[in-house]
């Protein structure tokens, strides 16, 4: 990604999940049962949403890597494949 | 490989930046759905559930050990298996490691099973995991929350079709079908307040999929899942991989 010059933070730092204070309700189980399978619709939309951006993601462009990167790695260096003797 | 479009560096930013556009979307309606969770209405437990541990026989308020919230997984592990799901096995390799960030958030998390406790911890012990794991043994816990189907349930499941997975599972835990799906995976939560134990959510099936590590990385790789047609499921236990 483009640098925007501001740091990447792992999430979490700044809180970002926006949270209002709950203050739960008792009810019974029936009354559970109906306001869970209303969320369960709910759940259930988001995850094909989740399923439609995965294949969104697959079919991004790829993207010749052509710089040659070098690593130190455990079994010693290694390089692209570009230059692998 | 899949067939892909080949594109320069820009052409790829032009579409990735659209793509992120919608991901914040998706972690937006993420956060929304997590806050409805918390909205549900509590359900006070109020059946005598008792679960043998390896501290002896306790209740479901014992089982908060000290904290105010529990999360329990349901992990596939009947009477008569002789090893775990091995689907079941894969969750838990999320979960353990996870137990510990989750009691500094003042949450207990565990996994109860209906297999008697020394095959349960013999099995964790194999697996090398770390998370109190108890058995329901005689108790109807699993059963009143929908995760244990007798065999008249399972009749026009059992009566179809069997799915080649479905065979593959019940065999990787040494149990015949009904045995294997008479069991069922799930994740249930509890509040703990004023003595009073409370059920405040469950889900099963793709609800699992937050505690499956792994399908939310394949998701990010350029093959994804690929799962669609194939007979055997990929997955094994984690000392089963390189095994024929």
């Amino acid at each position: 990604m483009t640098s925007t010059g501001r740091p990447e933070l792992p999430p979490g730092l700044l809180h970002t999940e926006r949270r209002s204070e709950t203050t739960h309700t008792v009810g019974t189980r029936e009354e559970w049962l109906a306001a869970r399978k209303e969320l369960l619709e709910a759940e259930k939309e988001h995850m094909r949403r989740g399923d439609e951006l995965a294949r969104w993601r697959q079919e991004l462009p790829w993207v010749p890597v052509e710089k040659e990167y070098v690593f130190e790695t455990a079994d010693g260096r290694k390089q692209g494949p570009g230059v692998r003797s | 490989m899949p067939e892909h479009k080949v594109g320069t560096r820009k052409e790829w930013q032009a579409a990735r930046d659209e793509l992120l556009t919608k991901e914040k979307e998706l972690t937006r309606r993420n956060d929304e759905l997590a806050q409805e969770r918390r909205e549900l209405p509590w359900v006070p437990v109020e059946k005598d559930y008792s679960f043998e541990t390896e501290d002896g026989t306790k209740s479901l308020a014992d089982l908060f050990d000290g904290r105010s919230q529990l999360l329990i997984y349901h992990f596939m592990f009947g009477p008569s298996y002789e090893a775990g799901c091995p689907v079941c096995s894969s969750i838990a390799d999320t979960l353990d490691p996870n137990a510990i960030h989750l009691r500094a958030r003042d949450v207990t998390l565990i996994c109860s099973s209906r297999a008697p406790l020394d095959k349960l911890l013999a099995y964790r012990q194999r697996m090398g995991w770390s998370f109190d794991w108890v058995s329901t043994a005689g108790s109807d816990f699993h059963r009143d929350l929908g995760f244990v189907h007798t065999e008249e349930e399972l009749k026009p499941f059992l009566e179809g079709e069997i799915p080649p997975t479905v065979n593959q599972m019940a065999e990787a835990c040494s149990t015949d079908v009904v045995g294997y799906v008479s069991e069922g995976p799930g994740l249930s939560a509890y509040a703990l307040s004023d003595g009073t134990v409370y059920q405040t959510y469950v889900t099963t099936a793709r609800g699992l999929e937050p505690a499956m590590g792994y399908y939310g990385l394949l998701d990010r790789t350029p093959m994804g899942r690929h799962e669609e047609g194939e007979q055997t499921h990929w997955l094994r236990r984690h000392d089963e991989y390189g095994k024929t």
